[in-house]
């Protein structure tokens, strides 16, 4: 249900303005219209912020972005709580907050630059360690002289071929004044010490490059050290980095613990802060008072109404005014539904809200979708599994705000496979022979005939609905054309169809005569709309065919479960056969949870809404604080 | 012969009009990625766009079902 709206406007002195948005800002009714439609010469003027509150913009900005840099540096705390009440938006800023603002800011970029250096130097480690270890043998065997510059080396792949060709040409650049030791660190790495005058070593280091190979590097603090003091070293920090890297982890855990509420609880306080001064901008102000123009539900407007009065000793007043039919594309939508309904409200906010003042499709959806889903699994098996793996995903994420309502959505999904599962008789397929199991309506594998008409006659319902629906619309607008044309488009379906089951003698020959009726009084219909685009309607009798997508993709399901209990029982041993089983039964439910939901959900999106649903609707987001950190 | 011309039939009216089918989402498809990364709220609009050719598809297999029991 769209949960019907009034359109307000909230008059008082400027001097109650502070205290009038703390109050809409508690009360959380009202959606601020930021276009309010003045008209004429009008003596309203937009309300200009005063220095003061600039200033105070520009600060809690600032703070805020400080406190968001710290919640995203600092580990979370899975079994923290957040609920809680957030600060009331005065205490924000006080000058202890901001004290102790400092004092966690200067505590975590300590902690984290330290972090960063240890992990840093980790990495470098852990890459080179392996060539550290195979070069610690060599690096004893140096001679150790000023004279002499020993340069860590890498080679790829290197074969007695490519040693000679590295050789030479160190030969060449030095006139055969070198030492070159290597070790193999395994099948595609060398490591090498190399030893040459120190004079040479600059020109040596540059020419590395051109011929292949690699300089090893060194943490920048051993840079100046003799390589055998820096590779012992390095295998020392090498084993106690970690314990130091989890040392560091260990006090940003206990910095989260201590100050993680408390920054979210400020992030929340200054939040709410910013949105009244960034609010204000859609205010309206004459000399001595303001306006705040906006909308709330109807049913919320006499209990803000009487705390205004209350707070303000009756001099700030709302005023109500009637929404017009020309409004309907600016009045800002809510829906409303039954509990159980609820969270089918997402899959209409999926396409587009509905227009104010027009049909909300939440019910229909509510029981379409878990209908048409189970009608094209229809397995009792996929559907015990699909809800074991629901509960799964609800226990390990309680509190998501997509898996919540997705499981619920499910939960109704899965009940009416289970449900179908029984009339087809179905439970891994036709495995439930096996076990006694029977059809208790149809076998849909081998009843194609009984299952097109099933989900033909599906179609005509439901896209029947969808027209009476449509002539809801039109009659509630007032437009006469639509009814007609629509009118029209439904004795035309129900003719038509009357006619089909007439020569397939479903129904008896003699009804030819009416429903031939009927369709050319629907044609008449049409015309009497007096519009071209009436005729349109027709193309709800091909709308109708594609609800024998219900029968293909479930009977092709169905044919999937065969084959997998067909390979299984042809592979002679039981183990196998499960196993097979298990394969390509688990194949045919991944495809069972995708295409099935894509398919009931279009059959509602196209064939459904294409005759009554009007999207464009404006989404209704209230002024109101934050509670939970989000 | 005639149930094997029939099975033929009806595969060809499945077969190609699932071709056709899959090549107008592919290029619906590619396009319809490239909106929903640029603007992540048209993902119900173009989820309809790209589900709409499968009508294709029920059509050739209706052709089908029809050619398998209709003519035999």
């Amino acid at each position: 249900m769209i949960v019907p709206m009034s359109r307000l406007r909230c008059v008082g002195p400027k001097s109650l303005l502070r205290q009038t948005v703390d109050l809409l800002h508690t009360e959380g009714v009202v959606h601020i219209e930021s276009a309010p439609a003045l008209g004429g010469a009008s003596p309203l003027a937009r309300l200009a912020a005063d220095d003061a509150i600039e200033r105070e913009h520009v600060d809690l900005d600032r703070l805020r972005a400080q406190v968001t840099r710290c919640l995203l540096l600092l580990p979370e705390r899975p079994d923290a709580e957040r609920a809680g009440a957030a600060h009331p938006s005065g205490e924000a800023v006080t000058e202890s907050n901001r004290a102790r603002l400092a004092a966690v800011t200067r505590r975590l970029d300590q902690l984290t630059r330290r972090r960063k250096l240890v992990e840093d130097e980790l990495s470098l480690l852990s890459r080179y360690g392996r060539v550290m270890e195979a070069l610690a043998p060599l690096v004893r065997r140096l001679p150790v002289s000023r004279d002499l510059a020993s340069i860590g080396i890498t080679l790829e792949r290197a074969d007695p071929e490519t040693l000679g060709r590295v050789r030479e040409a160190l030969g060449r650049l030095t006139d055969d004044r070198f030492e070159l030791l290597t070790a193999e660190v395994d099948p595609t790495l060398t490591a090498g010490m190399l030893v040459v005058p120190a004079s040479l070593g600059p020109r040596i280091r540059a020419a590395l490059g051109e011929e292949g190979l690699g300089e090893m590097p060194v943490p920048a603090s051993l840079a100046d050290k003799p390589w055998g003091r820096a590779v012992a070293v390095v295998l020392n920090r090498r084993v106690r980095l970690p314990a130091a890297l989890a040392r560091l982890d260990a006090a940003l855990q206990s910095l989260s613990w201590h100050r993680r509420s408390w920054l979210e609880a400020l992030d929340r306080a200054l939040a709410n802060r910013l949105s009244q001064i960034e609010a204000m901008a859609w205010f309206y102000q004459t000399e001595l008072t303001f306006l705040i123009d906006g909308w709330a539900p109807r049913d919320a407007v006499a209990g803000l109404r009487e705390r205004l009065r209350r707070e303000t000793g009756g001099r700030v007043v709302v005023d109500t005014t009637e929404t017009l039919p020309s409004d309907s594309a600016r009045v800002p939508v809510a829906l409303s539904n039954a509990r159980w309904m609820a969270p089918f409200e997402r899959l209409v906010h999926l396409i587009s809200l509905p227009r104010y003042g027009t049909i909300d499709p939440t019910p229909f959806l509510a029981v379409g979708f878990p209908f048409f889903f189970g009608m094209i699994v229809g397995d009792v098996a996929y559907g015990v599994i699909l809800l074991a793996a629901l509960g799964w995903v609800r226990q390990r994420w309680p509190r998501h705000p997509v898996a919540g309502p997705a499981v619920r959505i499910g939960v109704w999904a899965c009940a009416w496979t289970i449900v179908f599962g029984v009339l087809y008789g179905e439970c891994f397929g036709t495995l439930g022979e096996r076990w006694g199991i029977a059809p208790l309506l149809v076998d849909r594998l081998h009843a194609f005939p009984v299952m097109l008409a099933a989900t033909a006659g599906v179609g005509v319902l439901h896209v029947g609905l969808s027209i009476g629906l449509g002539i809801a619309t039109a009659v509630r607008a007032g437009r006469r054309s639509d009814v007609l044309s629509k009118l029209g488009g439904l004795c035309i379906l129900l003719g038509a169809v009357a006619l089909i089951a007439g020569a397939f003698r479903v129904i008896p020959a003699w009804t030819r005569w009416p429903a031939a009726g009927a369709a050319g009084l629907g044609v008449l219909l049409l015309a009497a709309s007096r519009e071209a685009k009436a005729f349109m309607e027709l193309h709800n009798l091909v709308n109708v065919l594609s609800y024998l997508r219900l029968m293909g993709i479930g009977v092709a399901s169905a044919a999937l479960a065969l084959a997998a209990n067909l390979l299984g029982a042809m592979s002679g041993h039981v183990l196998a056969a499960v196993a097979i089983g298990a394969l390509v039964h688990g194949l045919n439910l991944v495809f069972a949870v995708v295409s099935p939901s894509i398919q009931a959900l279009r059959l509602h999106y196209v064939e459904f809404f294409e005759n009554f649903f009007q999207s464009g609707g404006r989404e209704y987001r209230p002024f109101r604080r934050v509670e939970r950190h989000q | 012969m005639e149930m094997g011309l029939i099975a033929i039939g009806a595969g060809l009216a499945m077969g190609l009009s699932a071709l056709a089918t899959a090549i107008a989402q592919a290029r619906i498809g590619a396009a319809a990625v490239g909106a929903v990364v640029e603007k992540p709220e048209t993902f119900g609009t173009v989820l309809i766009l790209l589900v709409i050719p499968e009508t294709l598809a029920i059509f050739g297999f209706t052709v089908a079902i029809l050619l398998m029991f209709g003519l035999r």
